[in-house]
This record gives structure tokens, sequence and C-alpha cells, in this order.
């Protein structure tokens, strides 16, 4: 699907974003903020294993759906345990807090648009494409509730990217998803071509 | 920039705050939802900086995603928890509202040109509501560990009232029985004595005495371990460790039965090594030796041997007394050092014993958070021992 030099490359665009997004992070939280990519993984959506986080684990995901020259949409996705533990980090809350009510669910989902906007924005400069996007938006489920689309041939490719949030020697891990359709995988494959030949 | 404000009228017309500004960060539309909360009218606030009504915007944290708004970039989030809100009301004692905001891009009318368009949600009363409710639980929560430990207290006090109870038992039966029988056995024996005296010969008269003497030592034995148990059991015995030299109290314990021993020909020694010293309560492991040996002496028949031994672990030290005795048998030895658990057994030499020995040692033995075990075989002889952790004890 993709060969050694995209991922390569894909690698390192995502590992500039997450860079931009931890100085961001840690600005606001005033604490020190690591977050790395340590794996990357690309398969279709029809393929989506069902031990990504096994089926019966609660998620919580920020959504952002883009399109214009591709189409699809970016995920950062947490078992909503780690989300909870997550929030009371940057909140300074008590981390036992397992509520998860609408304003945690406001300060994840603001934790998920800082990351999800610095890793796409870093893909759109670094491949020189402008695309339209959607209010993000929070969705609470198992695996497939999540991945649910709307065409039963749908078959986009995920770019699964494990992510680890470390903060006060705290590890939380979660997935940055890139959801690239279809129709739109030559054109992304293109301009990631096209960024190696110019470097 | 009134005719742009005409164009956004549409948005006066919604129940959230809305807000327009240019790259140059003035303000191009400002709604009537904002007006109301925030007190500022859209004519005073049209073509200036929004810096300028509020300077927070212009930190880094803020300012660096609003610019790539103007980029086109992806809507940027502010939630209320983070940031309480961006759009403060200048209304005089108004109260203080909590925002959740979202920016996104608008495209101009000059291409590649965007707007940001704020839009403020009034998360203000759903945050009160959130914060009553966390508020209840955690006072919930807080009765339900409040009942949790008064339970336990109550199940502690229960225990600690139950084990009273079998002291008292113990002791009533120690004295209803044990102190009365040999009592009542003197009694009557004296009472014989004295009517068959005159008829008596020398000999038989020694033997009596004999007999007379040994129920003597136990009644006295008895009595004396009662009594002990009784003052550790009012708190009256303190607990006093200091450096003690067990060698000694190995041959202190040999010394004080050499006698009984001898009577049943039992080889009776201490292998513990001298300059043996622990940091304990003397008097405590001496009566706890002497039991523990007594009781050795008491269940090893005639020609038997007899050792008392002490081991060094790591972290602790154990002190054992090995009998080649009767034995005991797994159900015995799980009634042993219990008050709830009546258990005697009669000597090779007709020795009574009432268990009380044990559960002295027990309670001695746990006063320097150590630990007592007997482990044995039925027919070949037992070996009870203790342990006692080195942080309490220094061996030299």
């Amino acid at each position: 699907m993709f060969n050694e030099i995209q991922r390569d490359a894909f690698r390192e665009i995502v590992n500039m974003g997450v860079g931009k997004a931890a100085n961001l992070l840690n600005t606001i939280i005033g604490h020190h903020i690591h977050l790395n990519v340590p794996n990357l993984r690309i398969i279709k959506n029809e393929n989506l294993d069902e031990n990504f986080y096994g089926t019966n684990v609660n998620l919580s995901a920020v959504n952002l759906a883009f399109n214009g020259f591709i189409n699809g949409a970016c995920k950062l996705i947490f078992p909503t345990g780690s989300a909870s533990k997550l929030v009371s980090l940057f909140t300074n809350e008590e981390s036992d807090l397992e509520d998860f009510d609408a304003i945690r669910v406001g300060t994840l989902s603001e934790i998920g648009n800082i990351v999800l906007n610095s890793l796409i924005g870093t893909l759109c400069n670094q491949l020189k494409v402008n695309l339209s996007f959607t209010v993000p938006t929070y969705k609470e489920g198992f695996v497939k509730e999540l991945f649910e689309t709307s065409s039963p041939e749908d078959n986009s490719i995920l770019i699964l990217a494990g992510t680890t949030f470390i903060i006060e020697e705290i590890n939380i891990s979660g997935d940055f998803v890139l959801i690239v359709e279809l129709g739109s995988l030559q054109l992304f494959k293109d301009l990631i071509d096209k960024y190696v030949g110019e470097l | 920039m009134e005719h742009q404000a005409n164009y956004f009228s549409l948005y006066n017309f919604v129940p959230v705050g809305i807000c327009v500004i240019d790259s140059n960060y003035e303000v191009i539309f400002w709604n009537t939802q904002l007006e109301i909360w925030t007190n500022i009218k859209q004519k005073d606030i049209l073509n200036n900086s929004i810096l300028e009504y509020n300077p927070r915007i212009s930190e880094f944290k803020y300012k660096s995603r609003i610019d790539e708004i103007f980029q086109g970039g992806p809507p940027t989030v502010f939630s209320s928890q983070i940031h309480g809100s961006l759009f403060p009301s200048f209304k005089k004692g108004a109260k203080r509202q909590i925002h959740q905001t979202t920016v996104s891009a608008l495209p101009a009318q000059k291409a590649g040109q965007y707007f940001a368009i704020f839009s403020i949600e009034d998360v203000s009363e759903l945050s009160n509501r959130i914060r009553e409710h966390r508020m209840a639980k955690e006072l919930a929560l807080e009765e339900v560990e409040l009942r949790k430990k008064a339970e336990m207290t109550l199940r502690e006090s229960e225990t600690k009232l139950k084990e009273l109870n079998a002291t008292k038992d113990k002791f009533f039966s120690i004295i209803a029985h044990d102190l009365k029988n040999p009592l009542s056995v003197l009694l009557t024996v004296t009472d014989f004595l004295k009517s068959i005296w005159d008829d008596l010969s020398q000999e038989e008269i020694k033997e009596f005495v004999f007999d007379l003497n040994k129920s003597a030592k136990q009644l006295y034995n008895l009595l004396e371990n009662l009594l002990t148990w009784a003052r550790s059991q009012r708190g009256n015995i303190p607990f006093q460790p200091d450096l003690m030299d067990l060698s000694t109290v190995g041959q202190t314990t040999i010394d004080l039965l050499k006698m009984n021993a001898e009577d049943k020909n039992i080889n009776l020694f201490s292998s513990i090594p001298a300059n043996t010293f622990v940091y304990a309560d003397n008097n405590m492991i001496t009566t706890v030796v002497r039991n523990l040996t007594s009781n050795a002496v008491k269940f090893t028949p005639r020609g038997g041997r007899i050792e008392i031994k002490a081991v060094s672990g790591d972290d602790f030290i154990e002190i054992g007394i090995r009998d080649s005795g009767v034995g005991l048998s797994p159900e015995d030895i799980a009634k042993l050092f219990r008050l709830d658990v009546s258990h005697t057994t009669i000597g090779t030499g007709e020795e009574k014993g009432t268990g009380l020995g044990l559960i002295m040692c027990k309670d001695f033995i746990d006063k320097h958070q150590g630990k007592i075990w007997a482990e044995s075989t039925l027919g070949e002889g037992s070996e009870f021992i203790f342990r006692l952790p080195k942080n309490l004890v220094k061996v030299t």
C-alpha cells in the first residue's frame, strides 16, 4: 500500500506535527509534556482489527473531518479511562474522577484538537495542500462504533500512529488515526512522493 | 466594515455569541448575544482590535492557534475548564460566565484570505450543575467511607469483645477446674494422711510427701502462669526490649528444669552459642522459653532428648525447643495458641496442662511482632519455634 520511503516520509511529518503539539500543550498546562509516536500501521478500514483496543473497551475519540484535494478524517483515540486520566493531569483534578461529563469532554476535545490541528496542519503545510475542515467532534463507544461508515463498501485506508503522552512521568497512550478515502489514496501518495522528491 | 457587519447579521438570531475578526485582529462582527453577555455594543467595538478588549488573546497559547485560522487551518477549540472565558463581561456586578469557544476559518472575499469566526457557547449553568453534582457525589462517597470505617471499628470492637469473653471464660475455667481439682486432691490426700498417719511407715510417708510436693509444684506453676497472664491481659506487663543473651536464657531454663528432666532421665541441653545477643524483652522471652521447655519435659518419655537451639536468618532469628516426645496430630496443632479452643494433653508422667502457657507465649511473641508455631509428627516428637524480626533483633 505504502512503500518504505513513503512510510518514512509520513512518519517524519507526524513527528514534526507531534513536536508542535507538545510545545503548545506545554504552554497551556505549564507542565513538561512529551509526545512520541513509536509505531505506524497502515490498514484497510474493512480489515480494522477488532483487537485494536479489544471489542469491549469503551473508547473516547476526537474527530476532525476534512475535504478538498483529498478527503478523509483524522481521530485521536484513547480508552475512556485513559482519556479521563489525561484530562485530570491537564486540569490538576483528582485522577480517580471517572465521570466523563460534558465539561471534561470539552477539555479532551481541546487537547485532541491541538494534537490533530498540529498534525494535520503540518501535513497540509509539508504536502502544500489546502483542505476544508469541519468543527471537531467528540464520540464515545466501542471501536466498531467509532469507525462506522455511511457506505458498506467504504474501504478507506487507515493510518494508525500509536501516540504516547508523557506528563509528569505518567504515560498515557492513545492513537492518532488518519483516514484517507480510497478515492484520494493515490493523490495522497503522489503528494508524499512529491514531498520526498523536494527534500 | 459596516457592509461586512450586515453580511453576518443572520448571526444576531442565534443563541450563541458570535464574533468575527480579520487577520489584523480587528472586530468586523459582534452579535447581539455577545452585546448582552459583555455589555459592549457592536458599534463600540467594530473596527477595534479584539486584543484591546481582551489582551489575554495576544498570549502565545491563544494567538499562535488563532493565527493558523487566518491561513485556513482547522477549527480550534478553547475549552471552558482550561480557559474559563475569552469574552468577559464588562457589566458591573455581572456573574462571571464560563464559555466553550470554537474558532473556525471563514473565507474572506479576497481569495486565499480568511476571517476567524468565534462561536461562543455559554456553559455556565452546565458547569455549575456538574460542579454541584460532583460535590454531591464526593459528599456521598465521603459518607460511604465514614460508614465503612464505622463498620470496621464496630467489627474490630466485636472481635475484641469476643476475645475478652474467651479470656474471661478461660480464666473462670482454670479457676473452676484446673486450680480446684489439684487443691481438692491436696485436701483429700492430707485428710487421708491425717487419719492414717500413725499407721504409716517412714517409707510410705516419704512417698506421700513426694506426691504432695509434686502436686504443689504443679499448682504453683499454674498459679504463676495464671497471674502472669492476668497481668499481661490487664496491660500491667511493660514491654521493655533490650540487648539480651539467648545462651543465658537457655542455661537459666536448663538450671530451673534440670531436676524434672533428670527425674525422667531426659537429656536436656542448649546448643545456643555463647553471646547470641538479641534485642528483646528479657522477662517475656525467658518466660516463653521456660514454658516451651517445661512442656517438652512433660511430653517427652523417659530417656528422651530435648534441645534448645537458635538459628539466625537474613531478617529474623528463630529459637526452637525440639523434643523426642509423644508428638502432636495436625488437628491438635491447629488447636494450640488459641483461646477459643480448649486443648489439654496429659504428660508422660501424668502431668496435666491447661494450654494457658502457650496462649501466654503467643501474647508475648506478638508483642515482639514475631511469630510462634509448632511442627510435629505424632510419636516422633515436636518442635516449638518462635521467630523474632531482625528490625527488632540485633545479633552481635
